[in-house]
């Protein structure tokens, strides 16, 4: 009698094995996979209102492989309106059918006119890091002009925007010497560090979207103070030594040489000796290969390879400098991170000034830099010549 | 009923290498990064780790030796022979309180854990139950069969920290560990005592060693065991402080979680990795709950001669989980934390330097 009694309430456990709190069918949830933050365009007297986008993944529209999805559209985007982000994203709830899954969120796209008011932008990020279901690996971005209208294009190739632009941001960074993405765990550490940083720029086209150049922000109040075109960006990443792969176009008498980047480096040295008015060497490292020329040179002699990589470190040294000139007296902004370098190795020196670095005395604008370019050409294609004069 | 019976009792000095990293790897480790990098600048903390980890580790081999002097002796037995019975069995109560302080706020950190990043919804009460279930379930069987569990999770949960390591070699900038040697004296304070408590579990050896047949080699062995986490804790905070920089790690609740979500390697096969590590970080932490219970119960049950095992655990595991839903929100869970470790830390130092030096000095054998 025991035995059976010891039995039957064992086996009522079993019950409970099929209880469970956090159980949402796959068919409930709605995958967001990018987000785009925008100026409502109602403002209200007091308080900023900001409209939140979120893009969710329409299974259906994405069809099963070989079969196609058909004519339905495989995303879905949602807007509301409010003050708070997280309030927002409650507000949608009301809207969609599914419940709101953040775990495959690629990317978030912050409207220029949300990043241009002063300490806006810091604010709006605080919830993609609280959330435990956001990952680190969330890319940021800066449209130019509304983000809900880069996640409404419609591109050709893939059909989901959100993909497609994560996409496109990796590739113009791998390729095309582009700036690299910003993941939110970067964002971070700016927000954290008080430095000023850099973000990824995109402007929406009807069926593409672009990735142009960079959007400059001021550290201590997460404002953006300006954009750097694409060439200027490239010479951003040559010396901060990221960049990757590039062309650099020079003439050799009146004609034209591409000149591809393969490797790129750069060495960054500090002479602290008057902190005020510092002096930054910097030294880039190129090498790479002729892949195009228009002239009738004889490349396969020293004298012209020389010439060549004179004039390629020439480009490169310009542009750089033009660059370092529009940081300090355009944007009064240190780009380049100069003071995260100085916060790590002469920290005591950094201690005395971080607070008038690039704002207030503006010891970044004071300080001279000089670059200096190594070039080296490691091959010249196929051909020595392609034609004869 | 019959319990099943895994040979004899008796273990040997190497269950006690594997059985103290088991014990003093737990949730600790998950925060640790914190503390330590909001006590100190750039990656100075590791080197605050060595130095408290060199402290644990001379007391580890302190105890690890008084224990040794009296082989297959309980501690209640060999420490009424240095002080008297009254006295010693006052000591080993506290010991037994700290121990059910500690099981419970593993299963509390745990709970609250697993409810942040995998159970929504799910009631804090109803994960530390089941949790606890299993636990228990653990502890009413065979102490050998504990032992075994230590041999077999430990090297899994070592390969899991490595490989958290190794896949964010990729983020890792070098630039974030600078400067070096910049942090002041209340820094190094803190840091030091931050890195202290992080230690908090090797008192088992006080207990365990009664049961290895030959102690002769358990002190070597306990060094090693103890280096084990020491070397584990410099890893994960060395990575959290070149992945996040210093402000970041300072200011994540859980660095070392984070750490494994931010594994992502390239092509997509092998993301949420986090997923995995969750799963084998409960089992440390199940581990170490395991092991605070069964030294209490060891304990418990050296006081109380003819009580039978299951009667304590009967008594026990409802005080464990009373405790354990105590605190109310995170700012508590740490606060229990944070006495427990300092008062945990401090009482088994000064009971294994004091029952030491009596022992020298009345010659005690």
């Amino acid at each position: 009698m025991r035995r059976r009694l010891l039995l039957l309430v064992s086996s009522s456990f079993v019950l409970l094995l099929t209880g469970c709190w956090d159980q949402v069918d796959i068919e409930e949830r709605g995958f967001i996979i990018g987000s785009g933050i925008d100026m409502a365009d109602e403002q209200k007297k007091q308080g900023r209102v900001l409209t939140l986008t979120h893009q969710f993944v329409v299974p259906a529209g994405l069809g099963a492989p070989m079969q196609g999805g058909g004519d339905q559209k495989a995303f879905d985007n949602l807007s509301a309106s409010g003050e708070s982000m997280f309030e927002i994203s409650r507000k949608m709830t009301e809207q969609s059918s599914k419940l709101p899954f953040y775990r495959h969120e690629k990317i978030i796209v912050i409207s220029n006119e949300v990043a241009k008011l002063p300490y806006l932008f810091g604010e709006m990020m605080d919830i993609f890091l609280r959330n435990p279901e956001m990952r680190r690996s969330i890319k940021v971005a800066v449209a130019d002009g509304k983000a809900e209208d880069v996640l409404n294009t419609k591109p050709e190739s893939e059909k989901i925007p959100a993909i497609y632009l994560d996409s496109v941001m990796e590739n113009s960074f791998e390729n095309a010497s582009g700036m690299e993405p910003v993941k939110i765990g970067e964002v971070h550490e700016f927000l954290m560090g008080k430095m000023s940083y850099v973000l990824p720029r995109i402007i929406a086209r009807e069926k593409s979207v672009e990735s142009e150049g960079s959007a400059v922000f001021q550290g201590y109040n997460n404002q953006m103070i300006g954009t750097l075109n694409d060439a200027e960006t490239k010479a951003l990443n040559l010396i901060i030594g990221k960049a990757k792969q590039g062309i650099i176009n020079i003439s050799l008498n009146q004609k034209n040489i591409t000149y591809e980047m393969e490797e790129a480096k750069s060495k960054i040295k500090l002479d602290t000796n008057d902190i005020r008015h510092l002096d930054v060497y910097v030294d880039i490292n190129v090498s790479g290969v002729i892949s195009e020329t228009f002239g009738t040179e004889n490349l396969f002699q020293r004298s012209t390879f020389k010439e060549i990589e004179k004039h390629v470190s020439r480009e490169i040294e310009t542009k750089a400098e033009q660059t370092i000139k529009k940081a300090q007296q355009e944007l009064k902004t240190d780009i380049f991170g100069i003071g995260n370098m100085l916060k790590e190795r002469h920290y005591d020196q950094w201690q005395q000034i971080h607070d008038n670095w690039d704002r207030g005395a503006n010891y970044f604008s004071q300080s001279t830099f000089h670059v200096n370019t190594t070039t080296r050409i490691r091959t010249t294609g196929n051909v020595n010549k392609s034609k004869n004069e | 009923m019959k319990w099943f019976e895994y040979g004899n009792e008796k273990i040997s000095h190497r269950e006690i290498l594997v059985a103290i990293p088991s014990m003093v790897i737990a949730v600790g480790v998950l925060s640790l990064p914190r503390d330590l990098a909001a006590a100190t600048v750039g990656s100075d903390g590791w080197i605050l780790l060595v130095i408290s980890g060199g402290v644990i580790v001379f007391i580890t081999w302190l105890m690890a030796r008084l224990a040794t002097k009296f082989p297959r002796q309980s501690f209640l037995t060999y420490s009424s022979k240095i002080v008297t019975k009254p006295v010693a069995v006052v000591m080993t109560f506290i010991f037994i309180a700290i121990a059910i302080a500690l099981a419970a706020l593993e299963v509390r950190e745990i709970s609250d854990i697993s409810k942040q990043y995998l159970f929504d919804r799910t009631p804090v009460e109803i994960i530390s139950l089941s949790f606890l279930l299993v636990v228990v379930y653990a502890v009413s069987g065979s102490r050998a069969g504990i032992f075994r569990l230590n041999l077999m999770f430990l090297p899994i949960i070592l390969i899991i920290a490595i490989a958290v390591f190794v896949f964010n070699i990729g983020w890792f900038s070098l630039g974030n560990l600078l400067p070096v040697f910049e942090t002041d004296f209340t820094g190094v304070g803190r840091g030091l005592t931050t890195g202290l408590l992080s230690y908090m579990g090797f008192g088992i050896i006080l207990f365990y060693t009664s049961l290895v047949d030959n102690p002769a080699k358990v002190p070597r062995s306990a060094v090693i065991g103890m280096c084990i986490p020491v070397l584990l804790y410099i890893l994960i905070f060395i990575t959290c402080i070149g992945v996040f920089g210093n402000s970041v790690t300072s200011n994540l609740i859980f660095p070392t979680i984070e750490l494994a979500k931010e594994v992502d390697i390239p092509g997509g096969f092998f993301e949420r990795f986090e997923s995995i590590f969750f799963v084998i970080w409960i089992m440390a932490i199940f581990n170490t709950t395991v092991m605070a219970i069964d030294v209490a119960l060891l304990a418990l049950s050296s006081i109380f001669k003819n009580k039978s095992k299951m009667k304590i655990v009967c008594v026990l595991s409802p005080v464990v989980y009373l405790i354990a839903m105590y605190p109310e929100d995170l700012l508590d869970v740490s606060a229990l934390g944070g006495y427990l470790s300092y008062f945990a830390i401090s009482y088994t130092s000064i009971v294994t330097i004091l029952l030491s030096v009596i022992a020298k000095v009345r010659k005690v054998k």
